[in-house]
């Protein structure tokens, strides 16, 4: 089995640089060590995913990435820039959009307003970005006027995606997005995704659906106790039921 | 039925005071997670700082200005140097800003000493009006006039601005609202800041009507201001509205109406301070989120 | 012997207790009886700090109205004594009765909120009982003039007086310390622990943690009643002071400086606190202080200031009091059920929401807010 050499800034995959980079990133909750020095790089243009157990630490690598949790030890890139230990809005203003795994759409405001909440000056598509969006989710233009309160999980799921998607974003972290949807939404969102992979969107994805993770993801890398224990390209890991098992638990 | 009248326009005036104070407080606890025990301390040098700029120019408006700003820049202070570096304490930031409070009510008596200052009354405000059968003070039309004011200045700026859109969502998620980048720090001090003015504001209106300043008003206010809040629900703008008119007319109808019944006459003089307090305990039990609150889940 | 286990801590502890118990005793033997007056005051401020360590310090209850219970422990026994005209031992049966009630009722309403709601409902309950007794409610209080305890019997007023107190002070506190000592020692002061801790898994072990927090407040509340009588009868007045917010202020110091929950750490912090409060009135008073810059002569002046200060000094730079600065000292310690300033602040960070929240570090400026709506 192939191991990753990561964070050297050479990816395995081929000619893409890597964009995102963790080194041996170790994060502590309240007292527990969750990661146990994590290092995986991300590609540009292409969808890494970050597969792995509940309770693996998949969802605190990308919280540590954006800064909500602090790191340790270790190191975060992106590019030349130093992320760790930053606070999450420079996180954000170096070009990383989050959409978290509860969503957290804000409730209290319209779907619109959440739209042009998350602008940033600079790098905003402006009114062309969230027309794009609303092309892309329909519901969301139906709804635009609407209370993100009021929406049901799928189109609340479609607005943290597209809250992403409004500025021009450098990479965009994405937790379980089909996690509690139906089969149906989760079709729509895999041609969303597809589409994000047209146009050369950097993403890292963490997922527990399998057969979603191998539809849009190019590359994956397993956490497993805070670890990274293996990485590849996708296909290898179709051809790998022994891996599978072990660590995914399938 | 005159005295209905007057009881009620002294209700609404001192529910506008009390929502000058309480809209910040409501504002700061739902974006910062912070009950600003201090917050009454603000109130205490908008009066102080009213009375002594008034004392020296005689102008009541520049020291209505002076109030105003000298709150947000005291707030503006205990913010960056004393709320910042406990963010991630919320047992330290209830115990600080108790101490705050005792440190700036203090100040006050180390400055202007420890009874009251009693300012010259004011020509224009200080007039009865005679309307119909009843007569109100006329400045009770003016504080009226201000709570609207202040009411819909920052709803205006809630609701149309996006500093306002920020400060809604920041109410719910201030970490999502940081992961959007934008700079929460700047935001929480902007908020806290204009908490402070609004409440020093109230204290430089409240002293002319009272025509006295003295430094046990901080912890009074503090109380009632409390109470509001949590009637409206923490963290709700309109809900310390609402909460506002409540107490403010309650504090006025209660000790009036109580005292005409038998045998409850030594009550009344208390009875304003007892009912919003039998209120406050009423609505923790019963509907902890206030009137317009979200549910919450308990905790901190 | 299980009483020895519960009473654990380390030898050195111990000595040192023995030996400054000692000191004490024999103190009068030194000292005129005019000169016993401060210590006698701090042991009963000792006895109200110990109470409060008991809620704030190992209950982990935030309450900003403790002073409730003083107030009406003295008010209690100068009502019963000067206007019912008891004799001292069933007035403080009066006393403790209206202890039990008042920390039961209150108890009960005040712990359905948690954190700054409970905070919030204890100042409101401590602002309520000022006002009643402001308003002389029911005739009993005499407003803002104070009632006077009178028809104590002749041992504890007359000449010796000073002398007698002294001792029955020293004997109480100790007994009080003792008692508290071992109960928080006990299994029953260990499941305290654990509520305190994580109230949720608590509760499904099976425990219940409203009853327990109620024990601890209602136990609590029915010794400051009761060490609010002492006070009453040691200072022969009481008055609406002792409801207010300056008694709070003093006990939160008191515990601060000490350090919470190490019971000792709160009579060392009272002494410190009285002993202050003394000697900086003998100092406002001296000549030589109006030579003193102004600010300097203000703050000396003004011993709340001070405290303000102090209070807030603390809590930045020194959280865990002197109790935690000795602990760090030491090299081995048993399991310690009584948690510092910090660990309290952990503890409310963790049981206030279920998804993980940001833990520590400058770097994230997310606040620990009630958590997410909706």
């Amino acid at each position: 089995m192939t191991a990753l050499r990561a964070a050297s800034g050479v990816s395995v995959a081929g000619s893409r640089s890597s964009l995102l980079a963790l080194a041996d990133v170790h994060t502590y909750i309240a007292g527990s060590h969750i990661l146990q020095g994590v290092s995986l790089d991300v590609t540009e243009g292409e969808t890494t995913v970050l597969l792995g157990r509940n309770g693996a630490g998949k969802s605190t690598t990308l919280r540590t990435i954006m800064g909500i949790l602090p790191p340790a030890r270790g190191s975060i890139t992106l590019g030349e820039v130093k992320l760790d230990g930053k606070p999450p809005y420079f996180v954000a203003r170096q070009g990383i959009g989050f959409v978290p795994e509860d969503r957290d759409v804000f409730v209290s405001l319209t779907v619109e307003e959440n739209l042009k909440l998350a602008q940033r000056a600079g790098v905003s598509r402006g009114a062309a970005g969230i027309e794009h969006v609303y092309s892309l989710f329909s519901d969301l233009r139906v709804a635009r006027g609407r209370s993100a309160g009021a929406m049901s999980g799928g189109q609340q799921q479609m607005l943290a995606i597209a809250r992403a998607m409004v500025n021009r974003n450098r990479v965009i972290l994405i937790d379980e997005p089909t996690k509690g949807l139906a089969p149906v939404i989760v079709q729509e969102l895999q041609s969303i995704f597809r589409s994000l992979r047209d146009e050369g969107e950097t993403i890292l994805l963490v997922e527990q659906n399998l057969e979603f993770a191998q539809a849009v993801g190019h590359r994956f890398f397993v956490l497993d106790e805070g670890r990274i224990v293996h990485g590849g390209p996708m296909d290898e890991l179709a051809r790998d039921s022994e891996l599978l098992r072990r660590y995914i638990g399938v | 039925m005159s005295t209905f009248l007057t009881l009620t326009i002294a209700g609404i005036s001192l529910a506008a005071l009390y929502f000058m104070v309480s809209a910040g407080l409501s504002l700061i606890f739902g974006l910062m997670g912070v009950l600003n025990f201090a917050h009454g301390a603000f109130f205490l040098w908008g009066a102080y700082v009213w009375y002594q700029v008034f004392s020296q120019t005689g102008n009541f408006w520049v020291a209505l200005l002076a109030a105003l700003a000298a709150g947000a820049a005291i707030g503006g202070i205990v913010e960056v140097i004393f709320i910042r570096p406990i963010y991630q304490r919320p047992l330290s930031q209830i115990l600080v800003t108790l101490g705050l409070a005792l440190v700036l009510t203090q100040l006050v008596i180390a400055v202007w000493g420890v009874n009251a200052e009693y300012p010259a009354d004011i020509p224009g405000l200080s007039r009865t009006l005679y309307l119909g059968s009843f007569y109100v003070p006329s400045y009770d039309f003016f504080i009226i006039g201000s709570g609207l004011v202040v009411l819909i200045l920052v709803w205006s700026l809630l609701r149309f601005t996006r500093i306002g859109l920020i400060v809604r969502a920041g109410v719910e998620n201030p970490t999502m609202v940081s992961a959007l980048g934008i700079n929460v720090r700047l935001v929480f001090l902007g908020v806290f800041s204009l908490g402070s003015a609004l409440a020093a504001l109230g204290g430089a209106i409240y002293t002319p009507y009272v025509h006295q300043a003295t430094p046990d008003m901080g912890q009074s206010i503090l109380l009632s201001a409390i109470i509001v809040v949590v009637l409206g629900g923490l963290g709700s703008y309109l809900g310390s509205a609402l909460g506002a008119l409540i107490i403010g007319l309650a504090q006025n109808y209660v000790p009036y109406y109580t005292a005409q019944i038998h045998g409850l006459e030594t009550v009344s003089a208390s009875a304003a301070s007892l009912i919003s307090l039998v209120i406050l305990v009423v609505i923790l039990l019963l509907r902890p989120q206030g009137l317009m609150g979200i549910k919450l889940e308990g905790g901190l | 012997m299980r009483t020895r286990r519960y009473l654990e801590g380390t030898r050195p502890g111990w000595t040192v207790g023995a030996a400054v118990l000692l000191l004490l005793l024999l103190l009068p033997a030194a000292l005129p009886v005019a000169q016993l007056t401060l210590p006698t005051d701090v042991f009963v401020f000792a006895l109200f700090a110990l109470t409060y360590d008991l809620i704030f310090g190992f209950a982990g209850l935030i309450s900003f109205g403790h002073a409730l219970f003083i107030g009406f422990g003295g008010y209690a026994l100068a009502a019963a004594m000067t206007n019912y005209g008891m004799p001292l031992w069933p007035a403080l049966g009066v006393v403790l009765l209206v202890g039990i009630a008042v920390s039961a009722v209150t108890g009960v309403l005040a712990l359905r909120t948690r954190g700054v709601y409970f905070a919030m409902v204890t100042l409101a309950f401590a602002q309520a009982a000022f006002y009643l007794a402001e308003s002389n409610i029911g005739n009993l209080t005499n407003g803002e003039n104070g009632l006077s305890v009178n028809g104590a019997p002749e041992w504890l007023v007359g000449p010796t007086s000073g002398l007698h107190f002294y001792y029955v002070a020293l004997a109480s506190l100790v007994a009080v310390f003792l008692l508290l000592r071992v109960f928080v020692r006990s299994p029953a002061g260990r499941v305290w622990q654990a509520v305190r801790e994580n109230e949720h898994r608590a509760q499904m072990i099976g425990y219940n943690p409203f009853a327990f927090k109620l024990l601890a407040y209602v136990i609590s509340g029915t010794i400051a009643t009761l060490a609010g009588a002492l006070y009453a009868l040691y200072v022969g007045t009481v008055s609406t002071s002792l409801f207010s917010a300056d008694t709070t202020i003093r006990l939160l110091l008191m515990v601060i400086i000490g350090g919470t929950g190490s019971l000792w750490g709160a009579m060392l912090g009272a002494a410190i606190v009285r002993y202050l409060d003394h000697y900086l009135t003998v100092l406002a008073n001296a000549g030589w202080i109006n030579n003193l810059p102004n600010w300097l002569h203000q703050t000396i002046g003004q011993p709340l200031l001070l405290f303000g200060i102090i209070y807030l000094l603390l809590i930045y730079f020194f959280p865990q009091g002197i109790a935690g600065l000795v602990q760090r000292l030491q090299p081995v310690r048993s399991a310690e059920p009584a948690p510092g300033l910090a660990q309290l602040e952990a503890e409310a960070a963790a049981t206030g929401t279920d998804s993980l929240e940001p833990s520590g570090g400058d770097t994230t400026i997310a606040p620990v807010n009630p958590p997410t709506r909706g």
